[in-house]
């Protein structure tokens, strides 16, 4: 293999296996790999992801380490099985005198009560032993953990099935973050081509007395067929996702939470609470024909609970709509506290009549400022809850707050077997790493010209070499003492 | 039991815990210098006539008494820190484990216990001292920086609440025990030799170091023509430098390293220490790869239950946090530490200055993060909240 290798090109693919299959090699990949995800992580995380996870030469990186692993996997691959299972007990003499951890040891007990002593005190010892006799002589061959030797193999394949099921989650899946679902609010679809829609029928949130959240209980409703088919329910948390489909399915994990805020004008003489038909302010006002009445398309402002029942305006911003019937102009304007001039957040509310003819201004009706945005029950529904509400006639302007789930939904057919992967990973290691294996010779052969029998003890242990010469040195004095002792049996 | 009695209670055992462990720092810094007594032995002299001679008469505090007492304190500080985090255990509901106040606390604990059953099976105490510089550094840390966190309750946020707290923050606690361990026993083996003095058994760290520095120049390179996705020929201009410079480094650093492996792994190099400390330092080389092997799939299974967990609680099972980034550091370092051990046959002072630097890989990611985090400005989902 060496000669073919020097006798090729600078660049043949028998050098450049070669080359891959060393360990050197592996460990220089390792070594690069580990350096550039260092580096990586001192940079902003959009921009170290960008610039260096995901770069072209990361991942070349990647995939030279994945061909090293699996070029010495192949070359290792038979060793190890070999090794494992059909290891050979017989050899040759010298074969037992060589080694480190090697002894010898004269007797006057014949080969063949030697022998069976000396397997018997190799398998006190948790030593599994083979035995032949050829020629008059005993070979033993006992062995510990010796399939955990596979160990190695299941580590290092593992990591490349790891990373293939990585790569092909990438391509065949994928994950929508923050899906905005207003509770109570109308059913938005999953899409990716699922024809599932999604609907938070209620979302609460407990929040601990510093205003941070403590938990939430999102209930979820999933239909079929666009909205057609059949419904299945469910409450998420934030550790308690929605599998829906199995393992296989798609995954609705909680994200966030928001409150909303809303502007809305009802008619006080009603007995039902329906808002009045509206159009959106940025239309022009004679184009307002077909106005809705439909209170989630109303525009809305996030607000961020305080934990005391109270919210806070997150940023600043002006929603507002016009009421084609009664000719009125609204207009919510929210202002985000500014604590270094001491200044509050603040909810201006104005109602307006518009110009009815050109040239003329706007006539302002009444402005309300609210500081701070109370808490009330709305129209006895506990989850609305409306700042002082302004009266313009039988018009009654006010503040809805309303509750927004924010969810990610996301389908990768491959997480089970990455986890999966991760797993043989784990088993591969503990097996090699815990369970360390350890393979004992002994050559039992008459003594020329005697009755006795000479015994050629050798042992092998690729890790905790000091730890198995300790343990060597125990496991040849049970040998001799119970081959010295069964001439007394 | 109130909750302010049951924090006040907490407290007073961990600072009192603290003040212990310094003085078992001192009894097994003691018990290393101080020399083993020289056993009297019996003098033949002048016409026959014996005596026993050599020994000194044994002092009040012999290398063993100071052991013993040393590893006695040990013990009374352990006692104090249990009740400490038991007592605040009891006060919040949940481990004590979710905080900056908290966490070195409760890592620092972890290792006191594996140390404490490893002096056992160890039979020598001449490790206590370094594992007991980091316990005493850990705790420190935790209570004068931010000890005012002894009388608060953080509440535990939404995403901690879960199965997966305990066991994946307890097996990372337990991991990093063992590599704090194996960098204690690594520490005592530079200790020991004198190896920690000689530059050339950090030369290894110089070429990481160099490389990760010179991919750092070669992405801020890349960066300067600006940071959007449109191709300009100052951008390729970027990419091709930032390449040569990468492929100068990668092959200065594979010839360097090359070289660096055949010189101690090669005829030259003798791994098996001599001198009268020869059994005690092979032991301790042994040990610390022992501690550090113990740790690998223990570092797996952190990764793995930490993906898993951040599959349920931010449906993801990866997303290249700091966190999870020094995680994987973690873990492919001491990968490479256990094939240039196994693979390589690198015994001494280059594997103890390699458990040495694994340790400290294991304290950024799991303390020096923070720092990063505010200095470089990046967004961590992992960073222990900060206790008022």
């Amino acid at each position: 293999m060496l000669d073919s290798v020097r006798g090729a090109g600078f660049l043949s693919i028998g050098r450049i296996w070669h080359g891959l299959r060393s360990m050197t090699f592996a460990i220089i990949m390792l070594l690069a790999i580990l350096c550039i995800v260092i580096a990586g992580s001192f940079l902003p995380q959009d921009s170290g992801i960008r610039l260096v996870y995901e770069s072209w030469w990361f991942y070349s990186l990647n995939g030279l380490l994945m061909l090293s692993i699996l070029s010495c996997v192949s070359r290792r691959f038979r060793g190890v099985v070999r090794f494992s299972f059909h290891a050979p007990v017989v050899h040759r003499p010298e074969f037992y005198r060589s080694g480190d951890t090697a002894c010898a040891l004269s007797t006057q007990v014949p080969v063949e009560r030697a022998s069976s002593a000396a397997v018997s005190a190799l398998r006190s010892c948790g030593y599994r032993v083979e035995v032949m006799h050829v020629d008059g002589g005993a070979y033993v061959l006992a062995d510990r953990f010796r399939v955990m030797r596979m160990g190695t193999l299941v580590s290092h394949l593992s990591i490349v099935l790891l990373v293939v099921s990585i790569i092909w989650g990438a391509f065949a899946g994928w994950l929508d973050k923050s899906v905005q679902l207003e509770a109570g609010g109308a059913a938005v679809p999953i899409g990716h081509g699922t024809g599932l829609l999604l609907r938070s029928d209620s979302f609460n949130f407990g929040l601990y007395p510093d205003g941070t959240p403590r938990n939430f209980q999102d209930h979820l409703t999933v239909i079929e067929n666009n909205g057609g088919g059949r419904e299945h329910h469910q409450v998420i948390d934030v550790n308690e996702p929605w599998y829906y489909g199995g393992v296989f399915g798609y995954d609705i994990h909680q994200a966030d939470y928001g409150v909303a805020a809303r502007l809305i004008a009802v008619d006080t003489t009603q007995a039902s609470s329906g808002v009045l038909p509206y159009c959106a302010l940025q239309l022009a006002i004679q184009q307002c024909t077909s106005p809705t009445a439909d209170i989630t398309a109303l525009p809305s402002l996030l607000l961020q609970p305080l934990g005391d029942g109270s919210y806070q305006p997150v940023g600043s911003d002006v929603s507002a709509f016009y009421l084609p019937a009664q000719d009125l102009a609204v207009t919510l304007d929210f202002h985000d506290a500014v604590p270094e001039d001491n200044l509050p957040a603040t909810a201006v509310v104005t109602v307006a009549k518009p110009p009815q003819t050109q040239g003329q201004s706007m006539q302002v009706l009444r402005e309300a400022l609210d500081d701070p945005i109370t808490t009330r029950v709305f129209d006895g529904r506990p989850e609305m809850i409306t700042s002082q509400p302004i009266d313009i006639g039988h018009v009654r302007i006010a503040l809805l707050i309303w509750r927004e789930a924010f969810v990610n939904i996301g389908h990768n057919p491959a997480v089970p077997f990455i986890f999966a992967s991760c797993g043989l990973v784990l088993l591969g290691l503990v097996s090699v790493l815990y369970f360390p294996f350890s393979r004992l010779w002994l050559y039992i052969s008459s003594m020329e010209g005697g009755a006795g029998s000479v015994l050629l003890l050798r042992g092998s242990a690729e890790k905790s070499k000091q730890g198995f010469k300790r343990r060597f040195a125990q496991i040849s004095r049970k040998v001799q003492q119970a081959v010295v002792g069964s001439v007394w049996q | 039991m109130s909750q302010e009695q049951l924090l006040q209670i907490s407290s007073t055992s961990l600072f009192l815990g603290f003040w212990v462990y310094a003085i078992c720092l001192l009894f097994y810094v003691a018990h290393v210098i101080v020399p083993e007594a020289q056993p009297a032995h019996l003098e033949v002299g002048r016409g026959g006539t014996i005596a026993l001679g050599g020994g000194a008469p044994e002092p009040m505090l012999n290398r063993t008494r100071l052991g013993l007492t040393a590893t006695g304190v040990a013990y009374l500080g352990y006692v104090l820190m249990s009740l400490g985090l038991g007592m605040r255990w009891a006060a919040q509901g949940y481990w004590p484990v979710a905080n900056a106040f908290e966490a070195p606390l409760a890592f620092s604990w972890m290792i006191v216990t594996v140390y404490l059953i490893a002096e056992v099976r160890m039979r020598t105490r001449i490790v206590g001292w370094a594992t007991f510089l980091i316990v005493l550094g850990l705790t420190g840390y935790s209570l004068f920086a931010f000890g005012s966190g002894s009388q608060v309750i953080d509440p535990l946020k939404p995403a901690l609440q879960s199965n997966w707290l305990r066991l994946h923050v307890g097996a990372a606690m337990v991991t990093y025990a063992f590599f704090a361990l194996g960098g204690a026993l690594s520490m005592t083996y530079l200790a020991r030799t004198g190896a920690w003095r000689k530059p050339q058994t950090y030369s290894l760290a110089i070429w990481p170091v160099a490389i990760v520095v010179g991919i750092l120049f070669g992405i801020y390179i890349g960066r300067w023509p600006g940071t959007n996705n449109a191709m300009s020929l100052a951008k390729v201009a970027a990419i091709v430098a930032e390449s040569v410079i990468l492929l100068v480094l990668a092959v200065v650093g594979r010839l360097v390293l090359a070289r660096r492996i055949a010189l101690q792994a090669g005829a030259g190099y003798n791994p098996i220490p001599t001198g009268p400390d020869a059994d005690l330092l092979e032991q301790l080389d042994e040990w610390s790869y022992r501690a550090i092997a113990i740790g690998v799939p223990l570092i797996a299974f952190v990764l793995m239950s930490g993906a898993i967990w951040a599959q349920m609680a931010w449906s993801t099972f990866w997303s290249w946090d700091p966190k999870e980034i020094w995680a994987l550091i973690t873990f492919i370092y001491y990968a490479l530490y256990v094939h240039v051990r196994v693979q390589r046959g690198w015994r001494g002072a280059p594997m103890a200055a390699l458990g040495v630097i694994g340790f400290a890989i294991v304290l950024i990611s799991f303390l020096g993060l923070a720092y990063i985090v505010g200095t470089f400005q990046i967004f961590s989902l992992h960073t222990f909240g900060n206790v008022q």
